[in-house]
């Protein structure tokens, strides 16, 4: 050979050397990836496997020492079936970490932890199963799941879950993990690669949308979560309309269960919320969540997937009670080692009847409202500066059912205190609540408090250092007791099984404050509602209760509550009601209401109206209405509407600041019949439904912020009664409507003034129309 | 068995064309499985190199730079210097120089096999140099005279150094072609005419030997050695003479046109460094003079000769300190005109294995001890990629020599060449003026 052809052959070798090598090591791992990947994966599994030994050996260790401690192989050991499952959700694992990124060492920290506390990976077939079968699993079962079908969380995970034998589930976003397009993105995770995960029987896919447009879309207000905001449609330039947003929620959600089914024969039943926005963050669009959730159930979804976050009052593990449709998943920070997810997990994990605690340590209490800590064997809730009250949840409770709940006082409480059972999610349950007022059960549903029975005392009985407060729940029966007697007890309609809640609430900001030195909370099989003593029998009427107890309570429809408005019970509006009876009432000739003629109330002369109590004057410029100076509330009705049955008032009215302004409805005596009642603050106020049922006074719901217009005090108050539909009207329209089975078709109208100072409550009635609905 | 062995090699009984074909093939089989999982291991630094770019060319390079060295001595071939090998109209006047000192136990062997040469006697001679020698060499040397009329003896009684013997040596030297042979080597008789052939080629200034340690078997360093010395000679200087230009004719055995010496044999001997004279690397400096008058060298398989290896750990260490040291100034000098003389050579092997040299000692201490500590890396995939280069080393040296039982000795050396020998380097630079001699 020449020297010139060796050269050539040479350089020919060495160049095609180089880029083979170069291009060999960067992309052999792709051509390979079967056998390589396993090779690797199983080395790694071994590295794993080596660094879970320590913990088996000590184990092992530990018998033959002598050093065995039940309580370190209880969990291990399963006694029990689970009442709570938590869900984790991790995003990605990978070298660099970031906030949804963990490294392999954190991840397998973490793993090896809940390995070491007798946590085990199920299902997500188990999980639905348990969650809506009712099939058991043991306690101490965990999911795990990994949202946006990463290749990095499946290439680093795997061999984890190979060496610690557990399981998981990934979520892919089937525009970029079944696309061809997408195939060799270093980022996601591929049909071939989702195939293998299945095909392992470690790894469950489930849908995360299609992602068709990517994760965010431009929407008229910027850029928006894809599966709950309308999106702008650029060619059009406009947005898209509720049909077109329907439609691409269905194909988002269908079309991606679809695909998975098809393309790798695996059975889809759950989603994962992106975002964690399940339509709640999107406020621009009202009908994402009815349509997200109704598309998931048509789509064939069993069960979905939300996030919760640290600060949010809920229970951090999954139980039966809960939505399917809106399950937990407590997202794991890359910051937190092995040990931090533990003890997070600990708060929520789930507490056995009996339980007392001495709050030495936290055992799962959790800040709902206001403020709480636990130091020195003392639990304290207490307000902030910008909350009237404080309140706290134990957590790992919410499958608790029959119980009697009990805390001992140390101070004298600042505020009414409020022990809550049948706590759930959304801030629901039924509460007793203690104060100078009384004792009262009360139903709360997320921001309304009903009261339902009350035991007032007036003053004789306040909240004191030393006292044992309780409250005993079986089946639908609510008992509220002080030092272990029943004070107060009534059936209720929240039936379903919740947790224990503790409440602390004044007037003034800031100032609400309770420390209590013990909890203790037991199974209860036997509950009996005590006898009220005769004097008080007229005002609580348990028989009726009984009677009438389990009926349904009616449906709740509101223009929309905002959330930080945050209504503890009020016992001021609840005033006990002094009267001033008259002689027995003459019965009214009935006033005609024609259709579509309406009635004017003559504003000059009070003759048609009947004074159950107080004064109505002429002014001029309408009627004041007044209560006697020696009584805190007048009433008054229109004299001839007693036969009236579907109708609509309005009023325009002066109102006095700290006066509650009520138009009545159905009423039939003074103990029974339905008022809107209508107060004012400095700029703010109200509008109150209340029924007065054979005397007693329940708050049905209560409107959000009402503005009343600055200096001028008239307003435009109003109710509309058609059928069991009642609706407080401001400005001529419903700011709450409520439907309530169980009374009055008709009835006559009134006005009613409550003011917390006797003789003080005055409203000049200015106009007053009634106009017939009936047709 | 050993002696047998060799013995039957010395007859040339036993020659690599005999390998079979299935042989041939399950060599190659092979190097395509290791060239596999090179890439392999390679893919694994380049997954976690991305973030170290520098780190995955270094890697790529080197082991591109390790593998051309194989493609080279693939297209190797024994140089013939044009004509047929056996025929005998080629015989130059030759003269076989032998510096020595103190060598009373090798020096008889050395000058009676020099005169066993299967070569026409009146146009050999041997020149031996008596460097002030302090033992019996002068008198056994006295001795050889009576045998061998031929054999001229420089008696020193002041050791000089063996550069000046070497001069000496050169100066008195009469033949057309002088070989230089270590007093403790000798050559195979039967091969002499090969390190003479090439010379037919007018173009063909020096020609290097094979050489092997004789003392092979001594203990597990002297194996490793056997190993490394097939692979230096047969693999590292067959590329090397592929391009006609071996770096390092060895001091143990290499044969020169005299004519092109005398001229510069003069500044051969007083080259310095540093203001120092250069006392180790006087082949390699030889070989590049003739390098640089614009001359080829070549590698001959064919020319076989034996020499003595050190059997201990501080011996080699300290032949290894030398030869780094005469390899760094050596390449020091002709870094400035070897682009000139031989460009491609220089653009192709002389500047990247200076890269290498310099870097590996560096990327061998971050992967093994750096990385591993610092980064929590581990060291598994460095150390997998050197033994996959010395496999394809391995199965490229089971190829060409299927008798050469010392193969898996590589393994061993190239372990102790990452962990040891590749750090000597740095020892080498910080010692670079004691210029002692050091060994034996």
């Amino acid at each position: 050979m020449t020297k010139i052809k060796i050269r050539f052959y040479f350089s020919v070798f060495a160049i095609v050397l180089i880029f083979g090598m170069a291009y060999g090591s960067m992309n052999i791992q792709k051509l390979v990836i079967p056998g390589y990947q396993s090779a690797l994966l199983t080395q790694k599994e071994f590295f794993y496997r080596f660094a879970t030994s320590e913990f088996k050996l000590s184990q092992i260790a530990s018998v033959f020492n002598g050093g065995w401690r039940t309580e370190d192989f209880e969990y291990i050991s399963k006694k029990h079936q689970a009442h709570a499952i938590p869900v984790l959700v991790y995003h990605g694992i990978g070298e660099s970490v970031d906030r949804f990124t963990f490294s392999p060492e954190g991840f397998f920290d973490h793993m090896n932890a809940l390995k070491r506390e007798g946590y085990s990976t199920i299902s997500l077939e188990q999980f639905r199963d348990w969650m809506i079968s009712g099939k058991d699993v043991p306690e101490r079962s965990i999911v795990v799941t990994f949202d946006d079908g990463r290749r990095d969380s499946f290439i680093e995970a795997e061999p984890i879950l190979r060496a610690l034998e557990f399981r998981a589930t990934m979520f892919i976003a089937t525009g970029f993990s079944l696309n061809k397009r997408f195939e060799n993105s270093p980022y996601y995770l591929n049909t071939r690669e989702v195939a293998k995960m299945i095909e392992s029987g470690r790894w469950e896919v489930h849908s995360h949308g299609i992602q068709k447009y990517g994760g965010m879309i431009d929407t008229d207000v910027g850029k928006g979560n894809f599966l709950s905001s309308k999106r702008l449609l650029n060619d059009f330039g406009r947005m898209e309309t509720d049909i077109e947003y329907a439609e691409r929620v269905h194909s988002e959600l269908y079309d991606s269960k679809r695909d998975i089914e098809e393309t790798l024969s695996n059975k889809v039943f759950a989603f994962s919320y992106p975002f964690g926005d399940y339509g709640q963050q999107t406020k621009e669009n009202s009908i994402a969540e009815p349509t997200i959730r109704s598309t998931l159930i048509e789509s064939g979804y069993r069960i979905a997937f939300r996030q919760t976050w640290e600060n949010e009052a809920e229970y951090s593990w999954n139980s039966r009670n809960d939505d399917p449709f809106l399950l937990k998943r407590i997202e794991p920070s890359p910051s937190w080692s092995g040990s931090d997810l533990i003890s997070f997990l600990a708060v929520g994990e789930t507490k056995l009847l009996p339980l007392s605690d001495s709050f030495a340590v936290n055992k799962g209490w959790r800040r709902e409202w206001g403020n709480m800590e636990i130091s020195n064997n003392v639990l304290r809730v207490v307000a902030s500066t910008t909350t009237t009250g404080g309140s706290t949840f134990l957590d790992g409770t919410q499958h608790w059912k029959n119980y009697r709940g009990t805390v001992e006082v140390v101070n004298d409480p600042l505020g009414s205190i409020s022990l809550v059972a049948r706590y759930g999610d959304a801030g629901e349950g039924v509460q007793c609540t203690f104060d100078e007022f009384g004792v009262r059960i009360v139903e709360r549903d997320q921001d309304v408090r009903v009261v339902i029975a009350e035991q007032s005392s007036k003053g004789t009985y306040i909240p004191k250092h030393g006292d044992m407060l309780g409250i005993a729940t079986l089946d639908d029966r609510v008992v509220c007791e002080v030092n272990g007697i029943g004070i107060v007890g009534t059936t209720t309609s929240r039936t379903v099984a919740g947790g224990f809640g503790i409440s602390v609430w004044n007037k003034e900001k800031g100032v609400a404050t309770l420390a209590l030195r013990s909890f203790s909370a037991e199974q209860v099989s036997e509950l009996a509602i005590p006898v009220v003593s005769a004097s008080e029998a007229e005002e609580v009427n348990n028989d009726r209760k009984e009677e009438e107890g389990k009926e349904d309570v009616g449906q709740v429809s509101s223009g929309g509550v905002s959330p930080e408005v945050v209504l503890p019970a009020q016992p001021d509006v609840v005033a006990p009601e002094e009267v001033v009876v008259n002689e027995p009432l003459p019965v009214s000739p009935p006033l005609s209401l024609l259709d579509g003629v309406p009635h004017v109330v003559d504003v000059a002369d009070p003759l048609p109206w009947e004074l159950i109590s107080g004064t109505i004057s002429a002014t001029s410029d309408g009627l004041r209405f007044q209560p006697i100076s020696t009584s805190n509330a007048m009433i008054a009705t229109l004299i001839g509407s007693q036969e009236w049955k579907d109708y609509e008032i309005r009023t325009k009215v002066r109102l006095e600041n700290g006066t509650t302004t009520s138009v009545v409805v159905r009423y039939q005596d003074k103990n029974n019949y339905m008022e809107c009642a209508f107060s004012k603050g400095a700029r703010y106020g109200s509008a109150t439904l209340y029924v007065i049922e054979n005397g007693t006074r329940t708050a049905l719901f209560r409107s959000p912020r009402l503005i009343f217009s600055g200096e001028t005090p008239t307003a435009d108050i109003g109710v509309r009664a058609k059928g069991t539909e009642v609706s407080c009207l401001f400005n001529g329209y419903p700011a709450i409507t409520y439907e309530l089975p169980r009374v009055w078709r008709s009835g006559a109208v009134g006005v009613r003034l409550w003011d917390s100072l006797k003789g003080h409550a005055q409203t000049d009635v200015l106009e007053m129309k009634v106009t017939s609905l009936s047709r | 068995m050993r002696s047998q062995f060799f013995n039957k090699k010395r007859e040339g009984k036993v020659d690599s064309s005999g390998n079979s074909a299935i042989y041939k093939f399950t060599l190659l089989f092979l190097g395509w499985i290791v060239i596999f999982l090179i890439l392999l291991v390679k893919s694994e630094t380049a997954s976690s190199a991305l973030s170290h770019p520098v780190l995955l060319i270094y890697t790529i390079f080197v082991t591109s730079f390790q593998l051309s060295r194989v493609i080279s001595a693939m297209l190797y071939r024994a140089p013939t210097g044009g004509g047929t090998c056996q025929a005998s109209d080629f015989e130059p006047t030759v003269s076989i120089v032998i510096p020595c000192k103190n060598e009373e136990a090798s020096i008889e062997k050395t000058v009676r096999s020099s005169f066993a040469a299967e070569y026409p006697s009146e146009k050999l001679e041997v020149i031996v140099i008596n460097d002030g020698s302090t033992d019996r060499t002068g008198e056994i040397l006295q001795n050889l005279k009576k045998d061998f009329p031929h054999l001229v003896v420089l008696d020193w009684k002041v050791n000089q150094g063996k550069r000046h013997g070497m001069y000496a040596g050169f100066t008195v030297a009469t033949g057309e072609i002088v070989v230089q042979l270590d007093s403790d080597s000798y050559f195979e008789p039967h091969t002499f005419r090969e390190i003479i052939d090439p010379f037919r080629n007018p173009r063909i200034g020096a020609v290097c030997a094979h050489a092997d340690p004789e003392n092979a078997d001594t203990n597990m360093l002297t194996k490793m050695q056997a190993a490394y010395y097939f692979m230096s000679f047969r693999i590292l200087k067959a590329a090397e003479s592929t391009f006609q230009t071996v770096f390092c004719c060895s001091g143990c055995s290499s044969a020169y046109r005299k004519e092109l010496l005398m001229p510069i044999l003069k500044e051969w001997l007083d080259e310095t460094f540093m203001g120092l004279p250069v006392t180790w690397g006087d082949d390699r400096a030889l070989t590049n003079w003739v390098l640089k008058l614009g001359y080829d060298t070549v590698y001959t398989d064919k020319a076989k000769a034996y020499t003595i290896c050190p059997d201990n750990l501080k011996q080699l260490l300290t032949q290894q300190v030398r030869w780094k040291k005469g390899w760094m100034v050596n390449s020091f000098f002709a870094s400035k005109w070897i682009m000139k003389k031989h460009s491609f050579v220089a653009l192709t092997y002389f500047f990247p294995l200076i890269l290498v040299t310099v870097l590996a000692p560096f990327m061998a201490l971050n992967a093994l001890v750096v990385g591993p500590i610092l980064d929590g890396h581990n060291p598994v995939y460095y150390f997998l990629g050197v033994i996959l280069v010395a496999s394809v080393i391995t199965i490229f040296y089971r190829y060409v020599s299927r008798e050469n039982k010392y193969w898996p000795y590589m393994f061993l050396w190239s372990i102790l060449n990452m962990f040891i020998l590749s750090f000597v380097l740095f020892y080498a630079v910080v010692s670079i003026q004691n210029r002692k001699w050091g060994t034996r």
